[in-house]
């Protein structure tokens, strides 16, 4: 629950985490319990309970005052967060949820459900427990989101309809009178309303209910109003005629550029994260995000970033309005200019590493770095690729191959155990005579790392066949104790 | 023994090379450190600011090491784009690459290797660019080529294929300046159990303004540097022995 | 010739790097059919009393021994042959200890050179490269043919030929191999204590232990059929196990309690130096020629003296009277005193 989760957040470790917490507000003359928690959930406590029966259903319960202003403050908040991180266009919706435009922004954090499950992730680590869904439509999301089976949810594009059939009325985000009187007439669920004829119901209950099912069906479009916070820098264009040419656009592009660098150099900031969003004259928007591996203020860099993208920009039937908008902003350190004149300076490759970055994701460029580790799979990790080169290598110079499988393969074989290469090995339908062989290499688990490993062993052995191919295969097992592992053998790399 | 008539065309096509600037790039060559090598490359070396193309067998893991020493032995940062990511760093280094030089951009498929590596040359101020391409059609590889001739930085296509679709494909002709090819030779034998230096057979099988080369050699070691096995070195010094003999 | 003998085992006593007690060690030993184990602690001779014990108990000879890690990096496993070894090594180690401080021992390569006689001295190399064979060179000067170099199996890459060009380099230098297997704990299941006491000593955690684990494989107890086995290719260097072991005769069973030295002439023994006093004290007493009866009564007491090893007291008591005659000469001496002294010095001076 989003206030209880706001109110935990806020005051540390006061209330504490096992003592059942409500929140309580008043309902006309009532106090009644407005939220609570899992745990008093548990016990039977339900919002709109009054707090007297709330109290003796749950000794030792813990009340704090309900206060919606606070919390939709900070759930303001919390979206601001979310657009800076994720995407461009983000909406609060209703008293305890965010909506989010997902088009064009899940590629760049590799794929829809890996979105949610980082924005969940992140959530999570900083105590709010969230659930989440990803939906053709915006009416599908707040439905699946709430009132679905999984926490995190991606509904396949174009299966809405089967989906919502089996979610309660009360997912249509429909006022609770219109709610009963439905349950009244017998229907339960939003399947129980899609085939039913529009017009009596509209007589019934008013145009609400259908504008409700269209919109959750995705057949009535409903935009979502980005939130604009004052604090951001923002520069915006708008046109008396509404334009469509890509020129057009890149040169506008370029001036709104110009003027929020202005503004930038104004407040000795460098942009991060820019967002360019464009509206249509039919209300839909339309969004480029870019990001930037260093705080940069330079027009030229930023227009080219920006035009670079202009090909996802659809207009329509025309854009009215252009806004451009710093979300993520950093203090610009000005380098210092190569002191002497004899040493060349490195290279400045950050402006291609940012152009690449837009066009494949930032996740998508990396150097590589040692990590002390004897598992070979986990002797490597990624790290940014301007980071600074610390000169780390990999010590002890044992020979090591070019290509590694992401998975090693199985493979058969044959070898006398327990310390002999094979003669020869089948993988993946070639079978190759070992001529040479040097080995075993033995590479002991990491025992503090999972349980699973605290005996396994690793023999590895470099085998080379009659054409001169090297392999780097590996037994798992040590050969004499059958615990340290299945004894199966597998091809790990080639060498070069 | 070579006819006359190809000795007569081997001149011309240098004569023409010369002349049209299709041949030395004009930005210098990296020499191999190898005489019997360098001799048949044009300037003695290969050549900087164009565009090189490298396949070999084993699933190409002998293209990459050789890809590797010669990238290793340029200046400044690389540029290696893959499709899919199965280097393995400490291999790498092992050829002569620490970690610290190499970025890696992983693009997914063929057409974004290919956009990513014509953005790293046309940038600038990296030693080399690699690519792992399964398929480079001419004019992609023309696009390469110039870009490389734009900045002065050495270009590399490591051609790996699966299935005999992408054998075929290799033979197609491209902008290339040298074409080669890499596979891996049996290692000289040891007293004892165990895997001594590897041996790869490097052949140049195709050179704008150049011959042909097949050599059998030494892989590249902590430095990138390629190496002569002995007993080659001992043969050759025997041939020329004999030739002076024979006056 | 025993069989294989293990020469190289680091016990618990080197502080946070063997993994295993002294009695756990050599009751594996002694069920693996090991007949002698040396116990070669790093630069300290503490684990050795406990190792006496336990060896006895389980019915494996101890051989003493200690691995010297010198300033230089040289590491050198030294085993003393006799007890006259033992004393030269307990004080050289004293010497490094002396000068570096509680719980660090400081040693160069010219203190074991002052301290090299009796001491069997086996070098443990790292890779064969020019730094090892300085070292055998230098081994080969000081120690002659009581030089050894170790094979040991790291489980890595290339290691048949490492050990292959060890050999060669050792033969160069005319120095023999010999096979040993450097055990930190006696059983496969201890391998995680000791990555937790590595932690400790580099004061880690052991998530963040990375490479300074220790990354040799195999560093537990084996039996001789499965060294026979991994060492196919160098049977020698597993034979001198038995070769070393077999010159390495000490045991702690020698130190006995050992009465202070009181002899003038070192050259003679302590009998041979009462026999000869006598003779001197006799021949003052009696200056016409000692009576035959006082010859055979002192002839008597003197082999009775002999077989009990009595003689240093004797020469102690001598040392005292004279000590006394000497300092106090001019004073008068109590008779009772002298009486008492007398009657215990052999009745040379029965007088007043």
């Amino acid at each position: 629950m989003w206030p209880i989760d706001r109110l935990r957040r806020q005051a540390g470790a006061k209330p504490a985490a096992e003592a059942p917490l409500a929140l309580v507000g008043r309902d006309r003359n009532r106090r009644v319990v407005t939220a609570a928690d899992p745990a008093a959930k548990m016990l039977g406590l339900r919002a709109g309970m009054p707090v007297t029966k709330a109290q003796a259903l749950v000794p030792g319960l813990v009340i704090e005052p309900a206060d919606p202003q606070a919390d939709a403050k900070s759930l303001g908040r919390l979206a601001l967060w979310v657009m800076q991180r994720f995407s461009p266009i983000v909406a609060v919706d209703g008293a305890d949820g965010i909506v989010i435009d997902a088009t064009g922004a899940a590629h760049l954090h590799g794929g829809e459900g890996a979105m949610l499950d980082a924005l969940t992730g992140r959530l999570a680590l900083s105590g709010v427990t969230a659930r989440a869904a990803i939906a053709d439509s915006r009416g599908a999301a707040h439905a699946l989101a709430r009132y679905g089976g999984a926490p995190v949810f991606v509904a396949p594009p174009g299966e809405t309809a089967p989906l919502l059939a089996p979610l309660p009325l009360q997912a249509l985000r429909l006022p609770p009178a219109i709610v009963m009187g439905l349950h009244d007439l017998g229907f339960s669920r939003i399947g129980d309303l899609t085939g039913q004829p529009r017009a009596p119901l509209t007589r019934r209950f008013g145009p609400e209910l259908c504008r409700r099912l269209d919109q959750a069906f995705g057949t009535l479009a409903e935009p979502i109003e980005p939130i604009r916070p004052q604090e951001l820098i923002t520069a915006r264009r708008a046109f008396a005629e509404p334009i469509g040419a890509a020129e057009t656009i890149a040169r506008y592009i370029g001036k709104l550029v110009a003027t929020l660098c202005a503004a930038l150099e104004a407040r000795g900031l460098g942009v991060r994260r820019l967002d360019l969003i464009c509206h249509r004259v039919d209300n839909q928007v339309q969004t480029v995000r870019i990001g930037l591996a260093m705080p940069q203020r330079d027009p030229a860099r930023l227009t080219r970033l920006l035009c670079d993208r202009i090909e996802t920009i659809a207009p329509g039937f025309g854009i009215e309005i252009m806004t451009l908008t710093a979300t993520l902003t950093e203090p610009l350190r000005l380098k210092q200019a190569a002191s002497s004149l004899i040493e060349n300076p490195a290279p400045d490759l950050s402006g291609l590493i940012d152009t690449l970055a837009n066009r494949v994701g930032a996740k998508a460029i990396y150097r590589f770095a040692p990590q002390p580790s004897d598992v070979p799979e986990r002797s490597v990790r990624r790290i940014p690729p301007l980071a600074e080169d610390m000169g780390a290598n990999w010590p002890d110079h044992w020979p090591r191959p070019a290509r590694l499988l992401p998975r090693p393969e199985p493979i058969e074989t044959m070898a006398l155990l327990p310390d002999h290469p094979p003669n020869w090995f089948s993988w993946r339908g070639v079978r190759r005579h070992v001529r040479r062989a040097d080995g075993p290499e033995r590479i002991f688990g990491e025992w503090w790392k999972r349980d699973a490993e605290q005996v396994a062993v690793r023999d590895y052995f470099r085998v080379e066949d009659d054409t001169g191919a090297r392999f780097w295969i590996f037994r798992a097992g040590d050969g004499e104790n059958a615990a340290t592992g299945s004894h199966r053998w597998f091809l790990h790399g080639i060498f070069g | 023994m070579r006819r006359p008539q190809d000795r007569a065309l081997a001149e011309l096509r240098a004569r023409i090379a010369r002349l049209g600037g299709g041949g030395m790039c004009g930005d210098g060559v990296l020499p191999f450190g190898i005489a019997g090598l360098d001799r048949k490359l044009p300037g003695g070396g290969l050549a900087l600011g164009c565009l090189h193309e490298v396949a070999g067998g084993g699933d190409g893991a002998a293209a990459a090491g050789f890809a590797a020493g010669i990238a290793a032995r340029t200046t400044g940062q690389v540029l290696w784009c893959v499709a899919m990511q199965d280097l393995f760093a400490p291999g790498l280094e092992q050829a002569g690459l620490p970690p610290g030089r190499v970025i890696f951009v992983e693009a997914g498929d063929d057409k974004a290797v290919l956009a990513s590596m014509e953005e790293g040359l046309r940038h600038g101020g990296l030693g080399a660019v690699v690519g792992d391409v399964a398929r480079l059609p001419m004019v992609a590889s023309r696009r390469l080529h110039l870009a490389a001739k734009g900045t002065g930085t050495l270009c590399i296509a490591l051609r790996r294929w699966w299935g005999r679709t992408g054998a075929s494909d290799f033979g197609q002709p491209t902008a290339a300046m040298t074409r080669w090819r890499v596979s891996a030779l049996p290692s000289e034998p040891l007293p004892v159990a165990g895997i001594g230096r590897a041996r790869w057979r490097v052949e140049l099988i195709r050179a704008r303004a150049g011959e042909c080369v097949d050599i059998e050699l030494e892989a590249c070691d902590g430095s990138g540097h390629l190496g002569l096995p002995a007993d080659v070195a001992d043969r050759s010094a025997a041939q020329a022995g004999r030739r002076k003999a024979g006056g | 010739m025993t069989g294989y003998v293990e020469l190289q085992v680091t016990s618990s006593f080197s502080f946070l790097r063997g993994a295993s007690s002294a009695e756990e060690l050599f009751t594996r030993a002694a069920a693996m059919g090991i007949g002698a184990m040396a116990i070669t602690d790093r630069n300290t001779l503490a684990g050795i009393v406990r190792a006496h014990v336990a060896a006895k108990e389980a019915g494996v000879r101890l051989i003493v021994g200690c691995r010297l890690d010198l300033a230089c990096g040289m590491a050198v496993l030294v085993y003393p042959m006799d007890r006259a070894a033992w004393s030269r090594l307990c004080r050289l180690l004293s010497l490094g200890k002396a000068r570096a401080g509680k719980g660090r021992c400081h040693l160069e390569w010219a203190d074991l050179v002052a301290y090299a006689e009796g001491l069997i001295a086996v070098l443990v190399p790292d890779l064969p490269d020019e730094t090892c064979g300085l070292r055998l060179r230098r081994l080969h000067k000081v120690f002659g043919n009581r030089a050894y170099l170790a094979l040991t199996l790291r489980r890595r890459p290339n290691d048949q030929m490492r050990l292959w060009q060890l050999s060669q380099l050792a033969q160069r230098h005319g120095i023999r191999s010999v096979a040993t297997n450097d055990i930190l704990f006696h059983e496969p299941a201890r391998r995680m204590l000791q990555d937790v006491v590595t932690a400790i000593r580099h004061s880690t955690t052991i998530d963040e232990l990375g490479l300074q684990r220790e990354r040799h494989a195999d560093r537990y107890l084996k039996p001789p059929a499965e060294m026979a086995r991994l060492f196919a290719h160098f049977p020698e260097a597993l034979a001198r196990t038995g070769e070393i072991a077999d010159r390495c005769r000490f045991s702690l069973d020698e130190l006995r309690y050992q009465y202070p030295e009181e002899r003038d002439d070192p050259a003679l023994s302590p009998q041979e130096t009462l026999a000869h006093l006598v003779g001197e004290g006799a021949a003052t007493r009696y200056p016409q020629g000692v009576p035959p009866k006082v010859t055979a009564a002192l002839r008597h007491e003197l082999t009775l003296i002999g077989r009990l090893n009595y003689a240093p007291y004797f020469l102690t008591v001598n040392s005292i009277v004279r000590f006394a005659r000497y300092s106090l000469s001019g004073a008068r001496i109590g008779r009772q005193f002298r009486r008492l002294l007398c009657a215990r010095h052999h009745r040379h001076r029965p007088g007043p």
